[in-house]
């Protein structure tokens, strides 16, 4: 799972770009990015963000609240 | 009969789960993957994941902890499955339907994380209030004796739906500081109520648990539970070995079919399954249950290579291999032991990154296979890359592990490769690391694999052999892959090729033998390995200088306590946020975090700052560079470049 950086949130002060253990993020326009192809999926950079600009996070499967109506259980 | 039942006859034996029969001694453990979604269904990366463990050849294959309460309090990873509820239940069929396709016995965990639960609430739930030690885990709450009775109840219900959805058999989760393990151990465990107190009662917990599923599912379905055999936290009143033996008993007597035993926790202070353990380390642990409790026991925990176990097995310490991590690293492990092709294993360097992603809420990921995560996707090619239709002349600089995954995929993919190094042996800087101490000689398992790889798809190696412009002007290759690694930057101060500076690489291949006083530069892993290395030797004085407010930020947080712990040991003084400013024949200059300019004598520099080497002269056709050549970091990366890089061609 790839991170990514809200360029609208993000006010470039480059914590991520320091705390990068594979040393593949910079500022562009002031901005956060990374080299995709180097990424490791690690998940620090959006841990280290301080404005919570860095979105990592799973993708829900049916949605809140949702039931899934096909299955009766016999019990 | 194949190679594997003569040279591992134990190994490859039937087995028994309960009254089931199993083809082989190997299990597949439980592995949390973080694949699923994260409201609790089973995802098709998950299910082809466990296609991949099940095709593979294991005997038994153990399905992810499934959480059991619908609150998410024993839910610890933020893509586990859950199994709270019928809806579940559908998506867990499929993977129970995929072991079976195998002809592999099918096992769901259940696992409330307890103690390290809770990871979308701000509060997690435990026997007792007793403040956590690590900074990512959520504040705990004391159960309630009537909220324990509904988790057995969940428990129980879990394990029904685990049947329901056509599992051969349950396993229950009782390990590194998930609940059961937290109502077991003196440490966290407080309670006056029947839940706590002395071994009888810290067992009362997990012993319902298992005597519940035990009146609902029948004498036949086999339950299987995992315990931990030695806590390791006798240093915050955790239980002793005797009490866990105990304790354990008592759990298993309940109705238990197999006992897989663990040891340590988390929050545990030393190394249990880091590369400074030696494989087979814990056997005894287990061999004591096995003794003790005269009922069928297995272990994973560092047995990596199978006569670890055959050993074991034959001496009758364990009932079946366990495996976790090596099978992360190549989940075709049992088939290839089976065929005889060790060397086509790819071997798990317990670099614990897959570890250390999933307390990050990232997925699972592996230093060595790429292709975890994509097994059912061809173009990644887990299940066999199918040849080229455009063949394609390649020339590979750098026969490191770069450079040797690149060909080897390249290979498969039926390429023409050549793969060039300029020294007399292959591996580059992992051949090199090989040299450092605490296990770090398994880096030479994977060299080999690569080059196994390489040689058995028709990639040719040429060592001793630098790549120059008349070489490249004779070969004419279509493509150029520039894995010429990094070396130590001696331009980055004055001085850096006075008498007394050495390289790392050098010092570590045995090229150099520095004097007693030895000052590393450096703050990435590479300057840490190298203190190890002088540490190890026990005859020098030594120190590490670099600007960074931390050493090692590069490397796994699940090493770095232990490095750190070894380099006090060591007496390695740390000068960190420390500019170099000269390197001269009394030491080094540098600049404090006040700004005042240090002397740090020494005998000895050694330069571990890397820099890509890639001083490229000229070229022809497509160039690509990978690796550290590109930008230095990690092995990991090495073979993530090399693999992705190859696949596309």
């Amino acid at each position: 799972m790839f991170p990514v950086i809200n360029v609208f949130r993000c006010d470039g002060c480059g914590v991520c770009v320091k705390r990068c253990p594979a040393q593949i993020m910079g500022l562009i326009n002031g901005k956060a990015a990374y080299l995709q192809m180097l990424c490791e999926e690690c998940g620090i950079c959006a841990e280290v963000c301080p404005t919570n600009g860095i979105q990592f996070e799973l993708p829900r499967a049916y949605g809140a609240g949702e039931v899934h109506e096909a299955y009766q259980s016999k019990r | 009969m194949l190679p594997g039942h003569k040279e591992y006859p134990h190994i490859f034996s039937p087995g028994k789960l309960g009254k089931l029969e199993t083809k082989n001694r190997i299990k597949y453990a439980s592995t949390e993957t973080n694949f699923n979604y994260s409201d609790g269904y089973v995802a098709d990366k998950e299910v082809a994941y466990m296609e991949a463990q099940a095709r593979g050849g294991a005997g038994i294959v153990t399905t992810q902890g499934a959480y059991t309460d619908p609150r998410g309090e024993g839910k610890g990873y933020v893509g586990m499955m859950a199994i709270w509820d019928d809806k579940f239940i559908p998506g867990l069929k499929r993977i129970a339907d995929v072991i079976r396709k195998y002809d592999a016995v099918s096992v769901l965990q259940l696992m409330h994380c307890g103690r390290v639960g809770g990871i979308h609430l701000d509060y997690t739930v435990g026997p007792s209030v007793v403040d956590q030690r690590l900074p990512r885990f959520r504040p705990p709450r004391e159960m309630t004796a009537e909220e324990v009775e509904i988790c057995i109840a969940q428990h129980v219900q879990g394990a029904l739906r685990c049947a329901e959805a056509g599992f051969d058999a349950v396993e229950i989760s009782g390990i590194v500081g998930y609940l059961l393990s937290n109502f077991i151990s003196a440490y966290t465990n407080k309670r006056n109520d029947e839940f706590g107190g002395d071994v009888q009662q810290r067992a009362e917990f997990p012993r319902r648990i298992v005597a519940g599923i035990r009146k609902q599912l029948g004498p036949d379905y086999p339950i299987i539970i995992r315990l931990c055999g030695e806590e390791l936290l006798l240093d915050r009143g955790g239980n002793t070995p005797e009490e866990s033996l105990e304790i354990n008993r008592i759990i298993c007597n309940a109705g238990v079919d197999m006992l897989s035993v663990t040891v340590g926790w988390q929050e545990s202070a030393e190394s249990v399954i880091s590369r400074d353990i030696p494989q087979g380390n814990w056997l005894y642990v287990a061999k004591r249950f096995k003794n003790e409790l005269k009922m069928p026991v297995c272990m994973a925990y560092r047995l990596f290579e199978p006569k670890y176990p055959e050993a074991a097995l034959a001496e009758g310490s364990i009932d079946f291999w366990e495996s976790c991590r090596a099978m992360i690293a190549d989940p075709m492990l049992p088939n290839k032991i089976l065929e005889g092709r060790q060397e086509d294993i790819i071997p798990c360097m317990a670099c614990n990154i897959c570890l250390a992603r999933l307390f990050r809420d990232a997925e699972l990921t592996c230093g060595v296979r790429p292709t975890l995560g994509h097994e059912s996707e061809a173009d990644w090619g887990f299940y066999g890359f199918k040849p080229t239709t455009d063949k394609q002349k390649i020339m590979i600089v750098g026969a490191g592990l770069a450079g040797l995954q690149a060909g080897a995929v390249a290979a498969e993919k039926a390429h023409d490769v050549t793969i060039y190094e300029k020294k007399d042996k292959i591996g580059g800087q992992a051949a090199t690391a090989a040299n450092g101490p605490w296990g770090d000689v398994e880096f030479l398992r994977l060299v080999n694999h690569l080059r196994s790889c390489c040689e058995s798809n028709g990639a040719k190696i040429k060592t001793n052999t630098t790549v120059t412009t008349e070489l490249i002007e004779r070969e004419s290759p279509d493509k150029i892959i520039l894995a010429t690694g990094a070396k130590p930057d001696r331009e980055a101060f004055p001085g850096g090729n006075g008498d007394n500076v050495v390289s790392c690489l050098d010092l570590m291949d045995g090229v150099v033998k520095p004097g007693k006083r030895v000052v590393i530069v450096g703050e990435k892993g590479v300057a840490i390995s190298t203190a190890l290395f002088l540490v190890d030797k026990g005859e020098y004085d030594v120190s590490i200088v670099g600007a960074a407010k931390k050493l090692g930020l590069d490397v796994n947080p699940s090493y770095i306590w232990r490095y750190m712990k070894k380099l006090k040991e060591g007496g390695v003084t740390q000068y960190t946020r420390h500019k170099v400013k000269a390197l001269a024949p009394e030491g080094v200059l540098a600049e404090d975090p006040d700004g005042r300019e240090v002397m740090i004598p020494c005998d000895t520099i050694v330069l571990a700052n890397m820099v890509p080497d890639n001083d490229v002269k000229y070229s022809k056709g497509e160039l690509y560079t990978i690796g550290d050549a590109l930008v230095t970091r990690r092995a990991n990366a090495a073979i993530h470049d090399a693999y992705r890089l190859a696949m596309t061609f």
